[in-house]
């Protein structure tokens, strides 16, 4: 078979990658580094919990699938008709694992021999599936339990009630292993048709980083990979609206120091657009309540925040939020001061001076975000299957930001009519 | 094997380990105050490390520090509390980029370096103590984090259940200490209990990753070098007798989901003979609890075993529901009696070696990775013991091996958090 190989290089870093379009429609990423001894890989798909509504050119209007489906397929696919894709593993020694979030589903080992053959394990269990009744049926109890396990987690639930917050139709709102009442209504047949969907190699990405060889992992791509005919998918998102849903919302369970999270919603942004914009409003978090910012030190001496104080920024396909979350006894009154800083900066400008400290130190994450085969690997399959885009796009598109392209952002970014704050208090 | 590893000592009771390997981008120096703890140092030694990580003489407030660190290409000084056997180590370190990525040829590893140094020997300090206001915030700030342990419900359920199985134990002092003690901590007498933290713990310190360590370690030494020092040296290890009965702890909250953490005690003392038991009994995606307490019988999310191998206690966790709390304690109980009969096969034995060795080669990745096995190795168990001799161990252990293992095992605690009423009945 024939391939397209590129090599992908970072001046700046000194690394470099292979990137492979497959005759069979998959992307492959191979980052060989000979000098470590482990493998990492990553086989999956770009099929989320927010990918309900979705169709096909063998469909005529579009399907809508329940809640938590993607990650109930994800559990299910590791069953084989004749045996547990674990037990395959435990031949090998490598340590198999899988994730669901909002807009990918990802299989994956690591180990430290025979890769070969735990990456010909990966390839051909995700690319078989098999499910009956019975075996949906037993998956109802164990996720249930981990939905029941995710409920009584104040971090995620302050988490999830935000985005409630934030969106009023987009489906990033809702938890992505479902309901334990969704999730009644999964069966074998809608398994298969999502899994016919979605789980198509033009719609998927395979990383691989370590002490791998790239000949090595082609020879091994060309034989286990089943080419199957493109089903031209289409996923649709319902409208959402600019403002947010409600700005307030508050759950009463077993905590400590009450939780907060605070959101700020804006439009979404694709590819290049999509990293710049994340890293900008990266920057802009850092600058309104970083751990070098003036306000944050304020909020910390006052007792107002911890040092379980954090900032993140949250995109996919139809969202963006940048969120401050943390712990503390009055959140209200963090919200205030957050809202007033945002305006202040806005009127004043930024201290240009923290705006080259805060660039250095995302240089550096950057850096640190590339020290072991996992890291690699996962950096080459997100900007790649969820982006578009390269794995050394965040570092140039870093070393270009300048202040300008901040004061340009920062009205769409921190919009304090398009904010929300979540709380879990304690309920005694 | 590309890395090297060195060890020196540098004062009484002091110990500076050095491990470099071109391959990682970063850099980590770890500094460990080590020592046997009751209630009152622990929060004491607790707080002051946090003092400490916050700000030093020269940068005097902690947005001062993180700002240089910032600039040095967002570094970083953590601090952080751990258990080594029946003592307990109050780490400081700094973490860094490697010096070969600075854009303007900065000096960060040795500069990372003295900031920490400086936050441990030259602290920011008011009238001859620390800081009276930072210390009240910092203290502040560990009470709420020792009441929001709660936040995490299956980590407060292991806490708790060891504090049960390690009663009247060293080991059984809980790790930042009490809100209790903290409240009436003054910062006078905090400030005597750093000196003395200073003077008489064992002193552990790693410096791991790419760099180029010769001037690092020069700087470390020359301020460890003068340090007043009254050191007698420290058991690690001694064991922890199993209770005639288990004892049961039942703890009620407004949960929907149970937490059930089983401990059971072993007399054996061979490192690799009870983990590589504990792996093939509920270490692994294909050991005996996930594939029958989860995947056959659905009963949980998760069910695992863990090892605390220098205490000879074996921990069961699991969430489950309540209603099938008895059930999925029964199936731990027959899962156990199956390996001592063993009821396992060849191929199980030897897969679970396969992934004990595979993780034991991973080590040789990660320079933090590295410092830890180091750190285990030469000081808790006292032995020169690198991960390839590990792995010729495992692969030495035998069927029999791992019976005598099961049989050893007694039920030492049970711990179990359920719901209210409404939602135990269900």
């Amino acid at each position: 078979m024939s391939i397209e190989k590129q090599t992908i290089k970072s001046k700046r870093l000194g690394e470099s990658y292979y990137k492979i379009k497959h005759p069979s429609g998959l992307n492959i990423l191979v980052w060989e580094m000979p000098e470590f001894s482990s493998v990492y890989a990553l086989f999956g798909t770009k099929y989320g919990s927010i990918n309900t509504k979705f169709k096909t050119k063998n469909d005529k209007d579009f399907i809508e699938v329940p809640e938590g489906i993607a990650h109930f397929l994800e559990h299910k696919l590791f069953e084989n008709e004749d045996c547990d894709v674990f037990e395959l593993y435990a031949k090998t020694g490598a340590s198999g694992n899988a994730y669901t979030s909002f807009d990918q589903t990802a299989y994956l080992f690591s180990c430290t021999e025979n890769y070969q053959e735990s990456l010909k394990i990966l390839l051909d269990f995700v690319q078989a599936p098999y499910f009956t009744k019975e075996t949906v049926d037993k998956e109802q109890g164990i996720i249930g339990q981990e939905i029941r396990m995710c409920e009584d987690t104040p971090y995620r639930q302050v988490f999830f009630n935000l985005l409630r917050c934030l969106y009023v139709n987009h489906p990033v709102k809702i938890e992505i292993a479902g309901t334990v009442e969704s999730i009644a209504k999964i069966d074998a047949d809608l398994l298969y048709s999502c899994y016919n969907t979605f789980y198509n190699l033009n719609n998927m990405a395979l990383a691989i980083a370590g002490n791998v060889k790239l000949d090595e992992v082609l020879a091994i791509c060309d034989e286990h990979l089943k080419v199957k005919e493109n089903p031209e998918l289409e996923t649709a998102f319902p409208n959402e609206p600019e403002e947010v849903n409600k700005e307030i919302f508050v759950q009463k369970m077993p905590v400590g120091t009450p939780l907060f999270a605070i959101g700020y919603k804006s439009v979404p942004f694709d590819g290049k657009e999509r990293v710049k914009k994340e890293l900008e409003a990266s920057v802009l978090l850092n600058l309104i309540c970083g751990s070098t910012s003036t306000l944050y030190k304020e909020l910390y001496d006052e007792g107002l925040i911890n040092s379980n104080f954090y900032t993140e920024v949250d995109s996919g396909d139809g969202f963006f939020a940048c969120v401050f979350s943390g712990e503390s006894k009055s959140p209200k009154e963090v919200f205030k001061r957050i809202k007033e800083e945002i305006e202040r900066i806005k009127s004043e400008g930024i201290d240009s001076d923290l705006f080259e400290i805060i660039k250095k130190a995302e240089y550096g994450k950057m850096i640190s975000g590339l020290n072991s085969a996992e890291k690699c690997a996962t950096i080459m399959f997100e900007s790649d299957l969820l982006v578009g885009v390269d794995a050394f796009e965040n570092i140039e598109a870093l070393a270009s930001i300048t202040e300008k392209d901040i004061l340009d952002c920062i009205d769409i970014l921190f919009d304090n009519k398009k904010t929300a704050i979540s709380i879990v208090e304690s309920n005694t | 094997m590309a890395n090297s590893k060195k060890r020196e000592q540098i004062s009484d009771g002091v110990y500076v380990t050095t491990i470099h390997d071109k391959k990682f981008n970063v850099n980590t120096i770890g500094i460990r105050f080590i020592s046997m703890v009751d209630e009152k140092k622990a929060s004491a030694y607790s707080l002051v490390t946090r003092v400490l990580q916050m700000s030093n003489s020269k940068y005097t407030s902690r947005t001062k520090l993180t700002k240089e660190l910032a600039r040095l290409y967002g570094a970083g000084i953590s601090q952080g509390v751990f258990r080594l056997g029946d003592c307990q180590a109050f780490y400081l370190g700094a973490n860094c980029v490697c010096d070969r990525y600075a854009l303007e040829n900065e000096e960060i590893t040795n500069s990372v370096t003295e900031i920490l140094l400086d936050c441990i020997f030259s602290p920011s300090l008011e009238n001859g103590i620390f800081n009276k206001s930072n210390f009240e915030i910092i203290k502040r700030e560990l009470i709420e984090n020792i009441n929001n342990k709660i936040n995490d419900k299956r980590g407060y359920a292991i806490d708790k259940a060891l504090e049960t199985v390690f009663k009247n134990e060293p080991a059984g002092i809980p790790l930042d200490g009490t809100v209790e003690v903290l409240e009436k901590l003054t910062c006078e007498e905090a400030y005597e209990e750093y000196k003395e933290m200073l003077k008489t713990s064992r002193i552990e310190i790693t410096v791991s990753g790419g760099g180029e360590f010769e001037k690092t370690v020069e700087l470390i030494k020359s301020r460890f070098i003068d340090l007043e020092r009254d050191f007698t040296s420290i058991g690690f290890i001694s064991s922890s007798p199993v209770k005639e009965k288990p004892a049961e702890v039942n703890e009620r909250f407004d949960v929907l989901q149970c937490k059930m953490v089983l401990a059971f005690k072993t007399e054996i003392k061979d490192h690799e003979q009870l983990k590589l038991f504990s792996l093939m009994f509920g270490g692994l995606p294909s050991s005996k609890l996930f594939m029958n307490v989860r995947e056959k019988l659905s009963l949980c999310y998760y069910c695992s075993a863990n090892n605390i191998s220098e205490k000879g206690v074996m921990l069961i966790d699991s969430g489950v529901e309540s209603s099938n709390l008895n059930k999925a304690k029964d199936e731990i109980l027959i899962q156990l009696d199956e390996m001592a009969n063993g009821s396992f096969s060849d191929e199980e034995l030897e897969n679970a070696k396969t992934a004990v060795c595979s993780s034991l080669r991973s080590y040789n990745d990660t320079a933090s990775g590295l410092a830890t096995w180091w750190l285990t190795q030469l000081c808790v168990l006292n032995r020169d013991f690198s991960p390839e001799d590990a792995i010729k161990k495992f692969k030495s252990i035998t069927r029999e091996d791992i019976i005598e293992a099961a049989k050893s095992y007694k039920l030492d605690t049970i711990y179990i958090m359920s719901g209210n009423d409404k939602g135990g009945a269900e």
